[in-house]
């Protein structure tokens, strides 16, 4: 980051560091504090962005280029090696997800600007730049990354909405799974729970497949509805009604909750399957359907979400939902209380230790 | 010989373990005391977190118990300069492992305590489907993460004043070199590299690290 | 005549300032050896070294036959040992200590144990931390003496004690070796103490041993002349001469070892005269050893 973009960016800091203490303010009011940041934000922007472009043309460094199948990418000389192995390294990962519509990325170039030491190469004006460390690792997921934007950007906007951001081809896919398996089980949700236990309407509800106006309503019952107006959103919008909160939460009024419900920002309330198990669904969606999956889902957009499932998956929803279900039960997570090999090793450090502690010498 | 050693360490360290064994019972306990008063969908996570959330407490316990046993273990000795252990008609090391014995042998009851208090949690509580109850296993786990840095402290215990300043002096000589090649431009992280092999995997504080969870899925 | 203790060219250093060098040191069995010397000459280093918890740089130890340190818990189980300061858990009982102590004794005797407990009228639930100096070394002697040893080491036992303690932790020394025939290895700088209880005397002084000889001949031997007419040079005595002043006038005082009378007619040989003979008691004796021992290395 060049001086003159970091002190634009200081100087915002300072701004919001200076702003009054943000003591009982309204919605209405956060959200015109929100819009003058962005304003301040976007200004700062404007002043940095030519400064950090002189920068930048003042330590161009020699290029290369490395291409592995649709990516092509510009990378300072020391970093060639690297990059390549990377392109290679993200090309498989993005075919993996994306199959044959990858190769559209090669209408893209992709420039890498050294994050340490800091180098800029001379690239296309129109090159997409990117910031990674000299590893082929980090240049392989930051290249990831930002081909999954350009790809995800050709997504029909309902499903991207639904989502709730870009589907990113991840590494250790894995994590996911199990991540998944410990929100089916343990989300406050009737609707979560009875996809655990097998009624495939029960994980459309927690999906919110296809996605509709209140989904608050599919995902919780009464007394969920109650906890979350307690635990999770009070203290923002709640302030606006109080008896309306005191309805919910004192008195138990449902529809008081709901109310309260109907007035908080949709993104505000939690998912029992939320952003990161959207976007798994729609890449095991894609993994099923096969390399022709992302095209088939590009090509229906428009299409009702569910319907797009069934276009990328080759398959109805529901169909997919079971084979889904079988495939996070499947990834239960190793309870974590001691693996074996992990008893070995503790049992042999001890004795390790116990027996240095013999050697205990006589002379003191 | 093994009892009177046993004794001695006894009633040096009876206080930090009986202190230990109460809470190794009551940490189980505690940690699904919240959930019963939490019902219908939000149990199951209400326990996990809460389960979770007093694990962290278990390597705590486990490890405190360790050094503090550990280093009882010779602190008297240490105060007498070791004249009167070394003046006992029997070999260095034998001595050595008829404390470091005792001192596992008196470990045990905290981790009896928390087995025990982990099958009452458990039974006093309904846990949801889909998760189960490990008090054995936790037992277990806290039993090796105890032995293990009772072992480690032990045999730093056991060494001399002079070993310790050695190993003092190659801490201070890691700092010195890291802080000199920092300054010279070159990024090394030998203090975080050192910290790491000692609690990454299979390194001997690994064991303390992760969940701890009585109840899991 | 067999040796308990055995020491043969012994060499140790404790830093710069201190070292014990070519120590060779020889304790008959079932006697009871004294060893003297001031404070800081490096007696309770020695009898550390002969009990295996220092690490000799050189040198031959042998204890009740048995090679020093690689036998050391086999001595060490025939061996009692007081050491100069009380050395045991301060937060146990005298019951516990006593408990303790036996475990690792397979010669320990309870019911010995038991009337010494009452002869030094020790409290058994008392705490050690609470004992007084003599309650203490009536312990620490009491602890030694109960396992029967065949070797008793006592490092200064009776050092800071009142002499009624005194008495009664060495009355119950010189029962034990009545009864038992044991060998003592006594240190001390209480050279009296020494004096009425010892046959066997060994002085040492800056690390090294000075002398090593029968208490009989220590005390017989070592005598003040005064002497007229002494020589200028003293070659060829059949006695050793630790000392000599000029007096008044022609006379000299000397301070001799090995003395005998039939030795006074070596003087009219040289032409001297031999005025007086005077006895030195063991005090005396010992303070010009070291005196003549310090001399030439002044």
């Amino acid at each position: 980051m060049s001086d003159v973009r970091r002190l634009a960016l200081v100087a915002l800091a300072a701004g919001l560091a200076a702003a009054p203490a943000v003591r009982a303010q309204t919605v209405s009011e956060l959200r015109e504090r929100v819009r003058r940041l962005e304003q301040a934000y976007f200004a700062a922007q404007a002043v940095a962005a030519p400064a950090d472009s002189a920068a930048r043309q003042s330590n161009f460094v020699p290029r290369d280029s490395a291409t592995a199948g649709g990516l092509h990418v510009f990378a300072p000389r020391i970093a060639v090696a690297n990059a390549r192995e990377g392109a290679e390294r993200a090309w498989s990962m993005l075919q993996s997800i994306f199959g044959t519509e990858a190769g559209i990325l090669a209408n893209t170039d992709f420039a890498l600007q050294l994050e340490r030491p800091s180098q800029v190469v001379a690239a296309p004006q129109e090159a997409r730049r990117f910031i990674a460390e000299n590893s082929a690792t980090d240049i392989a997921n930051r290249l990831v990354w930002e081909a999954s934007q350009i790809l995800s950007a050709r997504l029909d906007r309902r499903l991207y909405i639904w989502m709730g951001g870009a589907i990113v081809p991840d590494p250790h896919p894995g994590w996911l799974l199990r991540a998944t398996y410990i929100d089916l089980l343990s989300a406050p949700s009737p609707a979560a729970r009875r996809c655990y236990l097998g009624a495939l309407d029960g994980c459309r509800d927690a999906f919110d497949l296809p996605p509709t106006a209140e989904s608050f309503r599919r995902w919780y019952g009464p007394a969920e509805r109650r906890l979350i107006v307690q635990e999770i959103i009070a203290g923002e919008d709640i302030q606006l009604v109080p008896e309306l909160y005191r309805d919910c939460v004192t008195r138990g009024d449902d529809s008081a909750c709901v109310r309260l419900l109907q007035r908080t920002a949709e993104s505000a309330i939690p998912a029992p399957l939320g952003r990161p198990m959207r976007i798994g669904l729609v890449q095991f969606a894609l993994e099923v359907g096969g390399p022709g999956a992302f095209h088939r889902l590009t090509a229906a957009a428009g299409q009702p979400v569910d319907a797009q499932f069934a276009a990328a998956a080759d398959m109805p929803l529901d169909s997919l939902l079971a084979v889904w279900r079988g495939r996070v039960l499947a990834a239960r997570p190793e309870p974590v209380t001691l693996e074996s090999k992990g008893a070995w090793v503790a049992l042999s450090w001890g004795v390790i230790f116990g027996l240095l502690a013999l050697r205990s010498t006589r002379w003191r | 010989m093994f009892r009177a050693i046993l004794y001695t360490q006894w009633k040096w360290s009876r206080f930090p373990l009986l202190l230990g064994v109460l809470a190794g019972f009551a940490l189980p306990l505690l940690s699904v005391q919240r959930v019963s008063s939490v019902t219908g969908y939000w149990q199951t996570r209400t326990m996990l977190a809460s389960v979770q959330a007093w694990g962290i407490l278990y390597p705590i316990l486990g490890a405190s118990l360790a050094l503090l046993v550990g280093a009882l273990a010779w602190a008297a000795d240490h105060r007498g300069r070791h004249v009167y252990a070394l003046s006992l008609p029997v070999p260095r090391w034998h001595y050595a492992l008829l404390r470091f014995g005792a001192g596992v042998v008196l470990l045990a009851a905290p981790v009896m305590a928390v087995w025990i208090g982990g099958i009452l949690a458990t039974a006093t509580v309904t846990i949801p489907t889909g998760l189960h109850a490990y008090p054995t296993m936790l037992a277990a786990r806290f039993a090796l993460a105890v032995f293990v840095t009772y072992a480690l402290f032990f045999a730093i215990s056991a060494g001399t004043v002079r070993m310790a300043g050695y190993v003092l002096g190659a801490l201070a000589t890691v700092l010195v070199v890291e802080v000199i090649t920092n300054a010279a431009g070159a990024h090394v992280s030998l203090l975080e590299n050192l910290l790491l092999a000692l609690v990454v995997w299979p390194g001997p504080l690994d064991v303390l690290t992760g969940r701890w969870m009585l109840i899991d899925v | 005549m067999s040796s308990a203790i055995e020491i043969r060219d012994l060499h140790y250093r404790a830093g710069k300032a201190f070292e014990i060098r070519d120590l060779a040191l020889n304790v008959p069995t079932g006697s009871m050896y004294g060893f003297l010397g001031p404070n800081g000459s490096g007696k309770t280093t020695t009898i550390r070294l002969l009990l295996g918890l220092l690490r000799p740089r050189q040198g031959i130890i042998t204890v009740l036959g048995g090679s020093i340190p690689r036998e050391a818990p086999r001595v060490l189980a025939r061996t009692g040992y007081v050491p100069e300061l009380p050395h045991l858990y301060p937060s146990l009982t005298v019951a516990e200590a006593l408990h303790f102590h036996a475990a690792f004794y397979p010669t320990w005797d309870w019911k010995w144990a038991d009337e010494l407990v009452l002869q030094f009228q020790l409290d058994r639930g008392g705490l050690l931390s609470r004992l007084s100096k003599g309650e203490m070394g009536k312990l620490e002697m009491l602890l030694a003496l109960a396992q029967r040893p065949e070797l008793l080491v006592l490092d200064e036992p009776t050092d800071g004690l009142d002499p009624v303690v005194r008495r009664d932790v060495l009355t119950a020394v010189l029962d034990y070796v009545s009864q038992q025939n044991a060998t003592v290895f006594i240190s001390s700088h209480l050279v009296h103490e020494l004096e009425r209880i010892c046959d066997w005397v060994g002085v040492m002084d800056r690390g090294r041993l000075v002398a090593e000889l029968p208490m009989h001949s220590f005390k017989n031997g070592i005598k003040r002349l005064r002497v007229l007419n002494a020589p200028a040079l003293a070659g060829d005595t059949p006695f050793v001469v630790l000392s000599r002043d000029a007096a008044n006038g022609s006379a000299e005082t000397w301070v001799v070892r090995g003395w005998q009378p039939p030795m006074s007619q070596w003087f009219t040989g040289v032409g001297a005269t031999l005025k007086e003979v005077i006895d030195l008691d063991l005090e005396e004796g010992f303070v010009e050893l070291l005196r003549t021992f310090r001399v030439p290395q002044a």
